[in-house]
Parts: C-alpha cells; structure tokens; sequence
C-alpha cells in the first residue's frame, strides 16, 4: 500500500476486475440467447419525430441505424437460412425512419430493396422507397436499374421494366442497359436481362457479403439460363418440349443438370419454362 | 472633475435595499449614508461584519445601484469610463481570472489602465518586485495561496497611478511583514497625492494610515472620526459609539 | 475597441489555459483512427459517410466544449464575484460583453480550423480512392462557417442569460432550451402544415407559431448532409442563412449590452 509499486498492483488489480466484470457479467443475464435474442429488434418513435430529437445529428443517426439493421439481419442470418417473416417489419420501418433521417443515405435503399424483393416478395415497398429515393437523388442510375428489375423480374411489367432500364441507362451513359432493356421486350431473352442486370448490381457493390448473396443469384440464374437455351435447342431438335431434365441430358445437349446453389432442383414445367424449386431463395 | 471643492468621492444620501431572492424578505443594507473625501485624504471606512462597508464600495464603483441619493466620483457618475480610468479597486476575499499566470493579469490591468510597450513591462516587473511575487509571476493564480492573492491584489491596484484607490479589507490573509509592506506601499501612495479609501477591521492599522474614519454601522453612519484629534485609541472611540447607538435604540 | 480587445484576448487566454483545449485536439486523433473501423461499417459512398462523421464530429466537440467552457467562464465570473471586479477596471460594461463574445468566437474559430485540418487527410483521401462518390472539400470548410455562426449564436444567448440571471444553471438550462427548440421549430412548423397539425387546437398552434418567431432557427445552420451530398443548397439560401445567424447575433448581442448595462451585479 505504502510503496508506489504496491499502488500500482491495486490500480491494476482493479482494472483486471474491471475487465473481468465485464466479460464474465455483462452477457448471460442481460442478454437472451439464440433466437429469442435475434428476434428482438429496437423500437423506433414516428420519424418526424426520430428526426426532431436529432438535432444536427440526424446524418449519425440513420447511419447508425442502419448499422443496427445490418447487424440484426446478420445475427437472424445465423439462426435461420432465409430472412423469417417477422424480420420484415424492422426492415420497412428502419427504412422509413432512415430515410426521413437522411433521404440520401445510399445505404438503406440497398439493403431494403435486397430484402423486400427477393425475400419478402414485397416489391410495391421497394419501389415506392426506390422512387422516394430518386426525389432526392435522380442522378444515382443504380436505382433505377433496380427498379427496372424489379418490374421485370417480379412484377413481369416488362415494358414498365424496360422504360427504367432506358433511364438508367441514360443517367449512366452506359449504354449495355439500354440494349438490355430493347432485349426484355422479347420474352426468350428475359434471364439474360437479369444475369446483365445482376452483373451490373454487382459491380456497384463493395460490401462482400452482399455480392456473395448476388454471385449466387447470379449462379442460379446462370444455371437457368444455360437449360433455358438447351430447352430451345431441344424443341428446334424434336419438335416438342421436353418432359424433365433427363431429356435433355439424354438427349446430349447438356452434359449434366447445374445444380441450384440455392439447395433447390431445377425443372421444367408444363409451358416448357425452366424453374427451380428453391425459387432463388434459401431452403430451410 | 469636481475640483471646485476638492472632493474626489461625495456621496449623499443614498440608500440601498437588497430585494432577496424568491421567497426572501428585502433587506435594507444602507440608510441615507452620506459622505466625503478630499482630494489625496486616506479615508476609513470601519464597521462590524455586516454593517455595510462592502455595499458601499459596490455603490461608488457602479457594480450595484443606490435605490436613492446621489454618487458622484471625480465629478462623474460612477460607472463611467471616465471614472474608471481613474480609479483601482482590490475586492474583499479577491477571486482574479484564476488560469491566468500573475504577470499575465498584471499586465491585462495595467494594458487596461493605459499602460504599453516598455512601460508597461517594467511596471509589471516593479510591481511584481514590490509585493515580492517576482519569482512567482509565471505561476497561474489558482496556486497561489491566499496571502499571495492579496499581494496581487495590491499591485493590480495600485499599477498605472490611479487617481482614487479604493481598498476592501486589504491586509487580509497577509503576514506580519506583507501587513507592513501593504502600509508602506499605501503610505507611497499617498505620497504621490492619491486619494484612498478603504475599509478594515484592523484598527490599529487604521489609526496609523487614516486622516479620517467614519464609523459604520447596520447601514448608518454613526460618527466621524479625525485621527490626528484623537485623545484616545480608536478602538475605545469605536466601541464607545456602539455602545450609545445600541443603548438609543 | 482597445477594450474590447483587450478582454477578447484574456477570454482566448484563459480559454486556451483550459486543459479542455487538448483533450479536444486528443480526442478528435482518436476520432481520425476510428476511420478505418467506419469504412468496414458503410457499403457505398464511402467518403461521403466519412465526412458526415467528420462534420458531425467536429460539430459535437466544437458545441460541447464551447457550451463548457462559456458556462464554466461565466460561472466563475458570477460565483465567485470576479465580475464584479472586472467591471470595476477601466472598461465599458458592454466591453465586457462584447470583449467575451469576441474571445468565444475567435477560440471557436480556431478550434473549428483544427479539428477540420486533422480531419481532412483522412477524408480527401478516401475521396480520393472512390471517385464515384465525389466529396468536395471546400464544402468542408464552408460548414466551419455555418457552425462558427451557430456557435456565435449561442454564446450570444449565453451572454443574454448572464445579463438576465445571476444563476448559471439557469443560464446553462437556458441556452441547451435555446438550442433544442432552435433545432426542432422546423420540423414542428413542417408538422403544422400537414393534416394532422392542420387539425391541431388553435391554442397550440398560436403557441408555436409564438415560439416558433422568438427562438432562433438553428436548423438553417445544419448544412451538413446538405454539402455532403451538394444537394438542396443554392448560394442565395446559404448567404440568407448566414445573413440571418448574423443578424440574430447581433440583436441577441444588442439585447445583452442593454440588460448588462443597468444588471447589479453582486
Ligand atoms: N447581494 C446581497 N443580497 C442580500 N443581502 C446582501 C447582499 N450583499 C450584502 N447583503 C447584506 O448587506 C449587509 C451589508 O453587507 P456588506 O457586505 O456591505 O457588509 P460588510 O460591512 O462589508 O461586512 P464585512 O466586514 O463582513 O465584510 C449584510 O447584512 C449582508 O448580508
Ligand atoms: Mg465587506
């Protein structure tokens, strides 16, 4: 206690325990585990009113906020293969939120757009954010390329589909999307609209785990593809569709069946589209 | 300048309620105290704690406002700028700007009362020798003890010759010999034909340094004294005054 | 103004004596490591979430340490009666309060500077390496001034409370009221104007519209996500901002002297 040295062993001591205390106290009483943890998710006031208690700091407050919606989706992500319903809600209200917050963050629009269409099917949400978005920044083309996907792709608007990626073509002056775009008003070069699309998405994407997510989409469809164009050489073949993919293996066209990273089996149904069981999302 | 009669300080008749907080009653610190000093007198203001000496100060340096009566410093108002040049205050119980070092404030006053370039620098360094603080001008004000605050207090005082020199309790938290050095330093000055007025418990220091002493008590002044008239010591007379006032009422 | 000056120079003086004035500069290199944790954290526009942190942070340190070091100045000045004395030296009262305001402002400014030039590297760097999300860095700079005005505002209210009141937790909760309202009047406005506030009592919306023209707008001087995204700001609208902080400020600073003038100060 005297000497300086004795001082320093308590003070170090305390910040030991200081340690300690956090690591052995702070998880298992407070914190629930599993999926009843994952499943919790913050509750969030009107946005006008999120907006008004942030003062000058609303840019830090949608940034955060959507840094607590990744890491949500990203610990549900560990307990269940595909987004479960009831993740739905915290994704359309963190994006209601945030964009009120700060309608230019980049951000939320992916995120929300990523899950509401291909997980939740609800692509009317995602557009109506989509358009809210270009109110406030008409010059980022991406969103129109996703609205343009997401017209063809889900809704099967294909004109409405085609109109955006005209745009997007226009405010990106590359001009692959306007060729994608004269392509998807013919029906037989609709996949490859979506992997063009997708390369595209793809491209403009830094974060690795959702190019991941889109690599595999891409793979999918790619697999799709590929059969889509062995059911077309079968029918100029023989005349008539094929019954199942064994056909056309046996056939010769293709070598063997692509497998649907997805989990899913591909095949072909009565009109002669090919599909997959998965329906490009994760099986559980 | 009211140099007509010679009077750097005239006050008449001012009083002073202080109205208190919320749920305070109003306090009546000063009642119709009226006096003068003349031009290069040591004047002594000298009460029991509480009787108003302070209040007064405040009064004639414009900080706090008479409810009535009239002030007049160097023929001005208090208050003015003109006044203020003029004139040098040491608080009771003085709390300067504390991070500062004590060269830093002496010169900050001394920038203020007129002071520049070469003169102001030795001032500083004269002043600082005075009050024997040269070894500890480059210290902050919050380390210094409390004794060594009055002796700043001093120096800012009486840096850049101010005409009046108005002293609350100066030779409080001062040892013997700063008490000394704090009467000398006073006596200096007036030397130089500056007025003084100050307040002090320390009678005896009073006796020694006043021309004239007004006794002041619960707002009233009861009696002035000349010091070089007197028969006796002022603390009989002091005492004494207290004693009939207490006694008439 | 040698007055003036003058006390402006012993407000930066002690200002700068504040330790607060390194913990502050210490802290914002903290922030600048912080840096490469944030770039893992945002997916897109990678500098343009860069300087939002930065703008933001340098708006959160430059308020809360002004907001110290005002209140905890004028607190010793009050408390401890020192005011007294300094109104006692050879100078106007309203030297004073203009002496202080100089000194505030001049020591934000320099704060403003520094903690943007820390900060700056890091982000014209960042801009550098992703040209898709360009981010102008004389905007950068241009948010110091909107955050200078706003800080200039605030210290004015600042000094309007140590005329008005001789309790600084009056002053202190006063100028944070200030603040608050200033920043939400503009959406509470926003709100009279659709249903929902359209339906409102006419009683509160005659409160709000009172409040609504006393206090300050602050918001008009949030122009952060403004210049990050060069969106929604045209030169006329941002000098009609500055021009309104100005005048605010001066009126404020006006009201104060007047209050400071005839204030017994005990
Ligand atoms: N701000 C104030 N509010 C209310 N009352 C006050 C205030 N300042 C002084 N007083 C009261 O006025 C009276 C005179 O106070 P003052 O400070 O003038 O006394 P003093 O003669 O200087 O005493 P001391 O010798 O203790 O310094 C005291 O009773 C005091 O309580
Ligand atoms: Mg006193």
């Amino acid at each position: 206690m005297k000497s300086k040295g004795g001082r320093l062993l308590i003070v170090l001591i305390l910040v030991l325990l200081m340690i300690g205390v956090n690591y052995f106290f702070d998880k298992p009483q407070v914190r629930l585990k599993g999926r009843e943890e994952a499943e919790r998710f913050r509750l969030y006031a009107n946005p006008s009113f999120e907006k008004w208690s942030g003062f000058e700091f609303t840019f830090l407050k949608a940034f955060y906020y959507t840094l607590g919606l990744r890491v949500y989706m990203g610990k549900l992500s560990e307990e269940y293969l595909a987004p479960p319903p009831f993740a739905k809600d915290p994704i359309v209200r963190t994006a209601e939120v945030v964009t009120r917050l700060c309608p230019y963050y980049y951000d939320i629009y992916y995120i929300a757009n990523g899950y509401l269409t291909w997980d939740y099917g609800d692509v009317e949400t995602a557009n109506r954010l989509l358009e809210k978005g270009l109110e406030y920044t008409p010059e980022r083309w991406i969103y129109y390329l996703y609205l343009g996907f997401n017209h063809f792709y889900f809704l099967k608007d294909y004109e409405k589909g085609a109109m955006y990626l005209v745009e997007a073509s226009e405010v990106s002056g590359k001009p692959q999307y306007a060729h994608l775009a004269s392509k998807l008003l013919y029906a037989s070069g609709r996949t490859e609209v979506a992997i063009g699309i997708l390369k595209g998405m793809i491209e403009n994407t830094r974060d690795e785990g959702w190019k991941r997510g889109l690599e595999t989409r891409l793979k999918a469809l790619e697999g799709i593809y590929e059969l889509e164009k062995a059911v077309e050489v079968f029918r100029e073949r023989f005349g008539t569709l094929p019954q199942n993919l064994e056909e056309l293996k046996n056939a010769g066209i293709i070598k063997g069946i692509p497998e649907d990273p997805y989990g899913g089996e591909f095949y072909i149904d009565e009109e002669g589209n090919v599909r997959t069981t998965s329906n490009l999302t994760y099986m559980d | 300048m009211s140099a007509v009669n010679g009077n750097v300080v005239e006050v008449t008749n001012i009083c002073k309620t202080f109205k208190g907080d919320l749920f305070q009653k109003p306090f009546s610190a000063l009642k119709d105290i009226s006096f003068e000093i003349e031009k290069g007198e040591s004047f002594g203001l000298i009460g029991v704690n509480g009787a108003g000496k302070s209040t007064t100060i405040k009064i004639i340096l414009g900080v706090i406002f008479p409810d009535s009566g009239e002030v007049k410093i160097l023929g001005d108002s208090p208050g003015a700028l003109k006044v203020k040049k003029k004139i040098s205050y040491l608080p009771e119980n003085p709390v300067f700007y504390e991070n500062l070092n004590g060269e830093d404030f002496i010169k900050f006053v001394g920038r203020l009362r007129g002071l520049e370039g070469k003169v102001l620098r030795d001032e500083v360094e004269r002043w600082l020798f005075k009050v024997n603080l040269e070894k500890d001008g480059k210290k902050p004000l919050k380390k210094y003890s409390r004794g060594m605050i009055q002796r700043i207090g001093l120096a800012q005082a009486f840096i850049g010759n101010p005409e009046l020199v108005i002293l609350d309790e100066p030779l409080n938290g001062l040892d013997p010999l700063g008490r000394r050095m704090a009467r000398d330093l006073i006596e200096e000055t007036l030397r130089l034909g500056t007025t003084v007025f100050f307040t002090s418990h320390i009678l005896e220091d009073i006796e020694r340094i006043c021309h004239r002493v007004a006794i002041i008590h619960s707002g009233r002044i009861l009696r002035f004294v000349d010091v070089k008239d007197l028969k006796e010591g002022l603390e009989e007379v002091f005492i004494r005054t207290l004693e009939e006032y207490e006694e008439s009422n | 103004m040698k007055r003036v000056i003058e006390l402006a120079r012993i407000t930066v003086k002690q200002a700068i004596k504040e330790r607060s004035f390194y913990v502050i500069l210490i802290a914002t290199l903290l922030a600048v490591l912080a840096v490469p944790v944030l770039y893992s954290f945002t997916m897109f526009e990678v500098p343009r979430v860069l300087a939002g942190f930065a703008l933001s942070y340098t708006n959160f340190a430059v308020l809360i340490l002004m907001l110290f070091l005002v209140m905890n100045l004028s607190q010793t000045d009050l408390d401890r009666k020192t005011l007294q004395y300094v109104i006692s030296l050879p100078i106007r009262r309203r030297d004073y309060v203009f002496g202080r305001f100089l000194g505030f402002v001049f020591f934000a400014c320099i704060l403003i500077f520094f903690i943007l030039a820390i900060t700056v590297p890091f982000v014209a760097l960042f801009s550098r390496m992703r040209p898709d999300a360009p981010f102008y860095i004389g905007y950068y700079f241009l948010y110091g001034v909107f955050l200078l005005i706003e800080v200039a505002l605030l210290v004015a209210i600042a000094l309007l409370f140590l005329s008005l009141t001789s309790r600084t937790i009056v002053s202190m909760f006063g100028v944070a009221g200030c603040y608050i309202v200033g920043h939400t009047m503009d959406e509470v406005a926003e709100f009279l104007r659709t249903g929902t506030g359209m339906n409102m009592p006419v009683f509160s919306k005659a409160v709000i519209q009172v409040v609504r023209y006393i206090f300050p707008n602050l918001a008009l001087f949030d122009v952060k996500t403004a210049f990050i995204y060069g969106k929604g700001m045209d030169g006329m609208s941002l000098f009609l901002s500055l021009l309104y902080g100005v005048l605010y400020t001066v009126i404020v600073l006006l009201l104060a002297v007047v209050l400071f003038e005839k204030k017994e100060v005990y």
